[in-house]
């Protein structure tokens, strides 16, 4: 009975890019005497710091004949093509035609808002041209400025043929960090309010769950791993870490975080700081974050794997245990509708905390089953 | 879907419940509402109305299916 068999509706990925803020990477990389060029929001960006010290961000391909600013010069503040030579502020405005007596009127290409926190440089986009409100602004991480962590580690993978949303779903997907990150986690909670998404997530390890210890499940505190991760705006996930070997808790910070190339493909980034342990020195705190993050990075392109292979789904078929896919989905919308189209379903305070009892239970099981076959 | 008020702030939310440990919450009001909210971190559920739900439940105003 072909009435009876579930249909994938896949649905077509968005048009537009998100209104957001949107990570394109750190200043240090950037800040140099040279001007850099992204592949972003279905076109190419040129970024470059003037010598005022400002990182600024326009479009790549310069209004004069389309040459690719990012391949020119930087020439004081401002950004030269390298085809003819004109320059560009970071205003967006044409400064100077080298040969030319004077800049036609109304030379002016899209300059993109841009946003530096802890390090990390950011752009605004939105679809409508409004300036970014401030309420939504990119929260720093409290003691980073005083040195009490670690620099940046950071990386990056493309995602060549997946919509962004994939990487938001993950928010909300419980039982993946078990099939996809070797996690087991024991509670695991959602909240979504206004532009901001919230995931609680505390657990254990396979490792240790293989060992049959007794599992706590359904409390925060006191798990091997606890995380508080928040999506600040469509792109940008704060996620504090806790992760606890014996007597010793390693407290971090992971950023994941993704700018769209095209509707079909974007650029997934991760980086990570680790509060300084005490008794250690720099370069060994250095390397204990850059190894944590290694372990994360191998995660990330297991998700890539499912990504690439997956279909596009928009009636997700869900159980009990699986997070609210549509709920989230509902907040992810209001990034890619005009303001005024907003409705209160998609920013209204919305909670959802998921029963792990039946899945922890399983999966110790299996675990340890695997690990007598093992012996 | 079923109303509970918060028997502190008297904001009233829709809670459902699949199990006796999950719960959803849909909230209708601005949430800032909750006396409690400026001070609780935004993932948060504020402990006036988990007690209110766990009254709700304890009372028989929200259905809990057996697991």
């Amino acid at each position: 009975m072909t009435s009876e068999v579930r249909t994938i509706e896949a649905g077509t990925a968005p048009e537009r890019f998100a209104r957001g803020w949107h990570l394109l990477g750190l200043a240090r990389e950037l800040a140099d005497s040279k001007p850099h060029g992204i592949e972003a929001f279905g076109t190419k960006l040129v970024i470059w710091q003037g010598a005022d010290g400002e990182l600024k961000v326009l479009d790549a391909y310069c209004r004069h004949m389309g040459g690719d600013l990012s391949q020119g010069t930087v020439e004081g503040d401002n950004v030269a093509c390298p085809f003819h030579s004109w320059r560009w502020g970071g205003d967006g405005k044409c400064q100077q035609i080298p040969y030319a007596r004077r800049v036609p009127p109304r030379a002016r290409t899209r300059a993109w808002p841009t946003l530096v926190v802890d390090g990390q440089l950011f752009v605004w986009n939105d679809p409508e041209g409004n300036p970014p409100p401030a309420e939504v602004t990119i929260p720093a991480i409290p003691g980073f400025a005083d040195g009490e962590w670690t620099d940046w580690v950071w990386d990056q993978t493309l995602v060549p043929s997946s919509h962004c949303r994939e990487v938001i779903d993950n928010m909300v997907d419980m039982a993946h960090f078990y099939y996809i990150h070797k996690g087991l986690p024991t509670y695991f909670k959602n909240v979504f309010e206004g532009h901001v998404c919230t995931q609680y997530y505390a657990g254990t390890t396979h490792e240790a769950a293989a060992t049959g210890l007794p599992i706590e499940i359904g409390e925060y505190e006191g798990q091997q791993t606890k995380s508080d991760a928040t999506y600040w705006g469509p792109s940008y996930l704060v996620d504090k870490l806790w992760n606890t070997h014996g007597d010793l808790t390693i407290e971090s910070v992971l950023i994941t975080c993704h700018y769209p190339i095209t509707n079909n493909s974007f650029m997934l980034q991760y980086g990570m700081v680790m509060k300084k342990l005490p008794g250690m020195d720099d370069a060994t705190n250095d390397m204990i974050a850059g190894k944590m993050l290694n372990m994360i990075g191998e995660g990330f392109l297991e998700d890539v794997k499912i990504w690439k292979n997956k279909t596009r789904i928009d009636n997700p078929l869900l159980c009990e245990e699986d997070g609210p896919v549509y709920q989230l989905r509902r907040w992810y919308e209001q990034f890619y509708v005009d303001v005024a189209d907003i409705i209160p379903e998609m920013v209204q305070r919305f909670e959802f905390e998921i029963d792990t009892t039946k899945a922890v239970d399983f999966w110790q099981k299996e675990l340890m089953e695997k690990e007598a076959q093992k012996a | 879907m079923h109303p509970v008020q918060c028997s502190r702030c008297g904001t009233t939310v829709e809670v459902s419940k699949a199990s006796a440990a999950q719960t959803s919450i849909q909230w209708y009001d601005d949430s800032s509402s909750c006396p409690l909210r400026a001070e609780l971190a935004v993932g948060d559920t504020c402990p006036s109305l988990s007690d209110s739900i766990r009254d709700a439940v304890l009372e028989g105003r929200i259905e809990v299916p057996a697991s």
